[in-house]
């Protein structure tokens, strides 16, 4: 590849603010173009009519864009996407094709890429027909990348590999690490506030900033790990999950850093309350009588108030103790506790709400043999939709957890059994997760590999395995998060 | 830009080869940062100095960015590094740059090209607001987080967490910047161990429900989830032309159309706009409201009056005014189902309307600091009566009009009305207050608020004195000649004449016996020849005959000793002469045009002239 220097271009300095909003409509501008293609690369062969419209509308996108620029460059930096220096910002709307872009870069082991004029459409084809190819795992995907399109004589799209700052790897482990440590965290802050000794808030906020990070670097995985109940106690596994979960839809919501610390944080403490709960209510293995309703209902107005009566009071968001309180009242104000003026909820509560319930009910429980699995929560949600749940927030967190929510057991067509590892970001392939296979056609467990079930025979065009079936983990022994955890070893 | 010149210089760690340069002009950058940083210590932000020298970090950071395109700072306890060498020290521990960012866990800094001026200027300003900070209160890595700035990164490894975590929960000493973990602490705290043998033991039967659905292929996924992906397809790729007619954002969300992805943002816009006082106020109630233990609910209402009076010290008179209105609600929704909790409330809103609270108001106002007169003077209003002193003192110490005149409104609401109330607020020590009153009772008219002038006969500030006397010369009534006649007593002589110019010339023998009695007494002769003027000029006024007998025998009258009160008198009964205009009188002063003395003689001349040109006012003074 040609990596001559191509100099600035000597144009009137562009006041900062001005920069940064063209950059980015333009940055998002190709980037819708560049998914559309690069997706259907995978679909189409180069002389496919559709996709050579689509290479031509990006080239024509690219060729408008040189008149004023001189290069049209992406590159990832500290999990941002710029573009041509100025960092992308995605809304509720982009962020599906923003994670593409992630991904495809990462598995491509790819750190900037960038168009440069002098492109012929015909180039262009020849990148986007090397760039959707798939190779071989066992090959370097950069060197192999680059290699071919060297051999297609691809001069005007210049790739640069990751830094070693942005690679991917031991991403597990380390996400594994903060999730128990998460744990770890909220157990010594329930013990601090039965001794009324002073929470670590500024701990606190540096594990959402860590939880945050590991969810823009490694979703699926983080969001797998919530898969994972009863670890230790279950309150203090569940309020985890809770922020876990807050924080990755508050992340697809386009929450700001800012936001997205408070709302970690009031996910984290939702719970407090129940440290007031006595444990043979929380854990009584029979429905509760009305006494005892009333006392776990009690729980949210005793969390905003142990929040309330922090020394740290001050340094905590309000909205902490808005989602203590509001937790459990539904959208349409039913549900407890009973405002007696208001008649709103917090936004922050309207999404704990949610991530709440779904980690709950997907969770066994002495009282409760069998848990929902995470696809017949979303349902069971679902119907609920804008009477207990935020119906927009609702449909947000659906789009998240997938048709086959992150840790599902399913049965393939192929008679395989395994587990769904990443959800398939792409609208049409919602059905088409990754899935971590665990047994054969036979039925004899594996310890196998994960596979794109979006992936088609090139061949054929048809798609060798297809999900035909959920199935309940616990009824065959298996353990969800094992698969995970493993991977973290 | 060349993406590979500029991974070449950014990634090749601590065995790379040095730029000697790019050393240099590094070393150049965090001196002058640190600088800089000592002198957002020192100065505001906008101080000239401060601004020379963000302008010069954001020259050399420039020039450095726009050569190498990335700057990249290691930090260790005391020193900065470039490719692992040290670039600066600083073993300072108060002041020490390096170890400010090294005890929260920061390990790398690096500065992007396209880093303008505004993101320098807010990164300092990160830096000195953190380092202002209480221990405890401040991390720069989660106030770097928060920024979430375009070209400055960092890296802060979960380690250093994990090192916090640990120490916290171990009880033990903290060792801030520590990024490797006891190995005793990481034992106990994370161990993932997973025994992976059992994937690939033994085999996995189906049950029969389950062979059953999948032979029949009856359940693929939930029909509620797939029914809220209205463009949910698994095909080719010719569904991305189904999805014309929604806009590209929409396009890329299968689950929101355009309209609920505005309803969400307007959700969001919504959530960053509310008022956290107002939020805060408002789940207290509930929380209030849903309070069952009497002992939680005092010790609520106990963190609420602190509030309540830290946003009167504050000036969040807006937010005091809300907590008294909502907690006197809820006080009346509580009134007959429980006594108990009422009549807390009710001391409650005693503390909040107490003195405390106008002395809190009393301090912010005498500190001099910005006030929100809108919002104090609704709360003034809102305490009422007890407030009504402050409202008077703060009349005269507010310069801005439109906050005094909302000042006068609080007071003239406060009293209702009531004018005998309203002078209680009058004093010395309030002349403007002083003034608007009699402003507010010139206007009422009344024989009432004529009544409450007497008032001012015992004050000593001049300037009301003659506000007083002026407004009361808008009164026709008997008693406002007494009032002014009492002001004829004052100590002050503008005091004195303006009273006088302003008497009612009415026929009342007894007053007119005691002025004719007066001018005669001794302190009459210690009078000014223009006091005198005035008050015979009054008595020419009244037309009476008596005074009419005076004013000529005082005209005609020869003195022994010529002396300047009877120069005085004299010249101020042609004053009195020329205000009776009677034949009468015009005798007289033809008579005196013949007198020995020759400023009576032109003093009578002048005012027969005047009064042959017809009225001109009232001579001799004008009433000011």
């Amino acid at each position: 590849m040609n990596e001559t220097t191509v100099p600035s271009p000597e144009k009137p300095a562009e006041p900062p603010d001005q920069r940064r909003k063209t950059g980015q409509k333009a940055g998002v501008e190709l980037l819708i173009h560049f998914h559309i293609v690069a997706k259907n690369a995978r679909l189409y062969e180069t002389n496919n009519t559709l996709f050579q419209e689509q290479v031509r509308a990006l080239f024509d996108f690219l060729d408008v864009f040189f008149k004023g620029q001189q290069e049209a460059s992406f590159e990832v930096r500290h999990s941002s996407l710029f573009f041509n220096g100025v960092r992308l910002k995605f809304g509720l709307a982009s962020y599906p094709i923003f994670k593409f872009i992630f991904e495809e870069f990462r598995i491509r082991d790819i750190g900037a890429l960038s168009f440069r004029p002098g492109l012929t459409p015909e180039e262009l084809g020849r990148f986007i027909a090397a760039f959707g190819k798939k190779g071989k795992s066992a090959e370097l995907p950069f060197d192999r990348l680059t290699a071919d399109l060297d051999a297609a004589g691809v001069e005007n799209v210049r790739l640069q590999k990751v830094l070693d700052a942005e690679t991917f790897s031991s991403l597990h482990r380390d996400t594994a690490r903060i999730f128990f440590l998460s744990i770890v965290h909220l157990k010594e802050a329930f013990e601090r506030d039965q001794k009324d000794e002073k929470l670590t808030l500024n701990t606190t906020r540096r594990l959402m900033q860590s939880i945050f990070n590991h969810l823009v670097d490694n979703e699926s995985f983080m969001v797998g790990l919530t898969n994972l109940k009863n670890f230790d106690d279950y309150t203090l596994n569940h309020s985890v999950n809770v922020c876990v979960l807050a924080l990755a839809l508050g992340r697809r919501l386009g929450l700001s850093h800012g936001e997205l610390v408070d709302l970690g944080l009031a996910a984290f403490f939702h719970d407090l309350g129940k440290l007031d709960t006595p444990i043979e209510i929380l854990n009584k293995p029979a429905a509760l009588n009305d006494e005892e309703r009333g006392i776990i209902e009690r729980h949210p107005h005793q969390g905003a108030e142990k929040l309330l009566h922090l020394r740290e009071f001050s340094r905590l968001p309000l909205r902490a103790i808005h989602v203590a309180l509001e937790h459990h009242i539904k959208e349409d104000l039913s549900g407890y506790p009973r405002y007696f003026k208001r008649r709103d909820i917090n936004f922050f509560s309207k999404i704990v709400k949610i991530v709440d319930f779904f980690d709950a009910v997907t969770s066994k429980r002495v009282y409760r043999a069998d848990a929902f699995s995470r696809a017949q929560a979303l349902s069971l949600m679902l119907e609920n939709s804008g009477t207990e749940f935020n119906s927009l927030i609702l449909k947000s967190f659906v789009h998240l957890m997938g048709v086959f929510p992150i840790g599902t057991f399913v049965a393939l067509d192929t008679g395989e059994l395994g587990i769904v590892f990443d959800a398939n970001p792409e609208t049409r392939f919602l059905l088409r997760p990754k899935v971590k296979l665990i047994t054969d056609a036979e039925g004899k467990r594996i310890d196998g590999d994960i596979v794109d079930l979006a992936e088609a025979d090139p061949q054929t065009g048809a798609f060798p395995r297809t999900i035909v079936k959920t199935l309940d983990p616990a009824t065959y022994g298996i353990e969800v998060t094992d698969y995970f955890l493993a991977e973290a070893q | 830009m060349d993406l590979k010149t500029r991974q070449g210089s950014l990634s090749s760690g601590d065995n790379r080869i040095i730029d000697a340069k790019a050393f240099d002009k590094a070393g150049d950058i965090v001196r002058h940062m640190a600088n800089t940083v000592s002198s957002l210590k020192l100065f505001p932000a906008d101080h000239a100095t401060v601004g020379r020298f963000v302008d010069g970090l954001a020259d050399k950071l420039k020039s450095y960015l726009d050569l190498y395109g990335k700057l990249e700072i290691g930090i260790n306890e005391f020193s900065f590094m470039y490719a692992g060498r040290i670039l600066y020290t600083d073993e300072t521990m108060i002041k020490s740059l390096p170890l400010f960012f090294f005890k929260d866990g920061l390990q790398i800094l690096y500065f992007y090209q396209g880093l303008d001026r505004t993101e320098i200027a807010d990164f300092l300003d990160i830096v000195r607001r953190e380092s202002q900070k209480p221990a405890e209160d401040s991390d720069i890595v989660t106030a770097l987080w928060k920024e979430d700035f375009a070209n400055i990164q960092y890296y802060a490894p979960d380690d250093y967490l994990e090192n916090r975590i640990a120490a916290e929960r171990g009880g033990g000493e903290f060792a801030f910047g520590r990024t490797s973990l006891p190995a005793e602490l990481e034992q106990e705290i994370i161990e993932i161990k997973v025994d992976t043998s059992k994937f690939t033991t033994g085999k996995i039967e189906l049950i029969g429900a389950d062979r059953e659905a999948i032979r029949k292929h009856d359940v693929v996924a939930e029909p509620n989830i797939l029914n809220v992906l209205p463009s949910y397809a698994e095909g080719t790729g010719a569904e991305e032309s189904s999805e014309s007619g929604r806009s590209p954002a929409a396009s890329m969300d299968p689950m929101l159309n355009d309209a609920e992805i505005g309803e969400l943002e307007e959700l969001i816009r919504t959530n960053r706009t509310i008022v956290p006082d107002e939020e805060f106020l408002d789940l207290m109630v509930e929380i209030l409201f849903l309070e069952e233990d009497i002992g939680h609910f005092s010790t609520t209402l106990d963190l609420l009056l602190e509030y309540y009076f830290d946003q009167v010290q504050h000036g969040g008179f807006g937010m005091a005014i809300l907590f008294i209105e909502k907690i006197t609600e809820i006080r009346d929704h509580f009134a007959l189902p429980n006594p108990e909790k009422t009549g807390r409330l009710n001391d409650f809103l005693k503390k909040t309307t107490g003195a405390k609270t106008l002395d809190a108001a009393r301090q912010l106002v005498g500190s001099g600091q910005p006030v929100a007169w809108e919002g104090l003077t609704r709360l003034l209003r809102l305490l009422g009566g007890p407030a009504l002193p402050l409202a008077a003192d703060f009349y005269d110490s507010v310069s801005d009009p439109d906050a005094r005149r909302k000042i006068l409104d609080v007071i003239v609401a406060g009293t209702s009305g009531d004018s005998g109330f309203l002078i209680g607020l009058a004093g010395d020590e309030r002349p403007l207050l002083s003034k608007d009153i009699i402003g507010l009772l010139r206007k009422e008219k009344g024989k009432k608020a004529l009544s409450h002038f007497t008032q001012f006969l015992r004050f000593r500030n001049k300037e009301i004195k003659l506000a007083a006397v002026e407004a009361l010369g808008d009164f026709t009534d008997e008693l406002a000649n007494h009032v002014l006649m009492g002001f004829l007593e004052d100590g002050d002589e503008d005091v004195r004449i303006q009273a006088a110019l302003r008497l009612n010339p009415v026929e009342e023998q007894s007053r007119i016996r005691r002025l004719i009695r007066e001018t005669r007494s001794k302190a009459f002769r210690g009078k000014s020849a223009r006091e005198i003027t005035v008050i015979l000029n009054y008595l020419g006024r009244t037309k009476t005959p008596e005074a009419t007998a005076f004013l000529k025998k005082t005209l005609l009258k020869k003195a022994f000793l010529p002396s300047a009160h009877n120069l005085a008198m004299r010249l101020g009964s042609v004053a009195g002469m020329e205000s009776l205009g009677t034949e009468e009188a015009k005798k007289a002063l033809e008579s005196g045009t013949r007198t020995g003395k020759k400023a009576v003689r032109e003093a009578c001349a002048l005012a027969l002239a005047r009064l042959a040109a017809g009225p001109t006012g009232i001579p001799g003074e004008k009433a000011s």
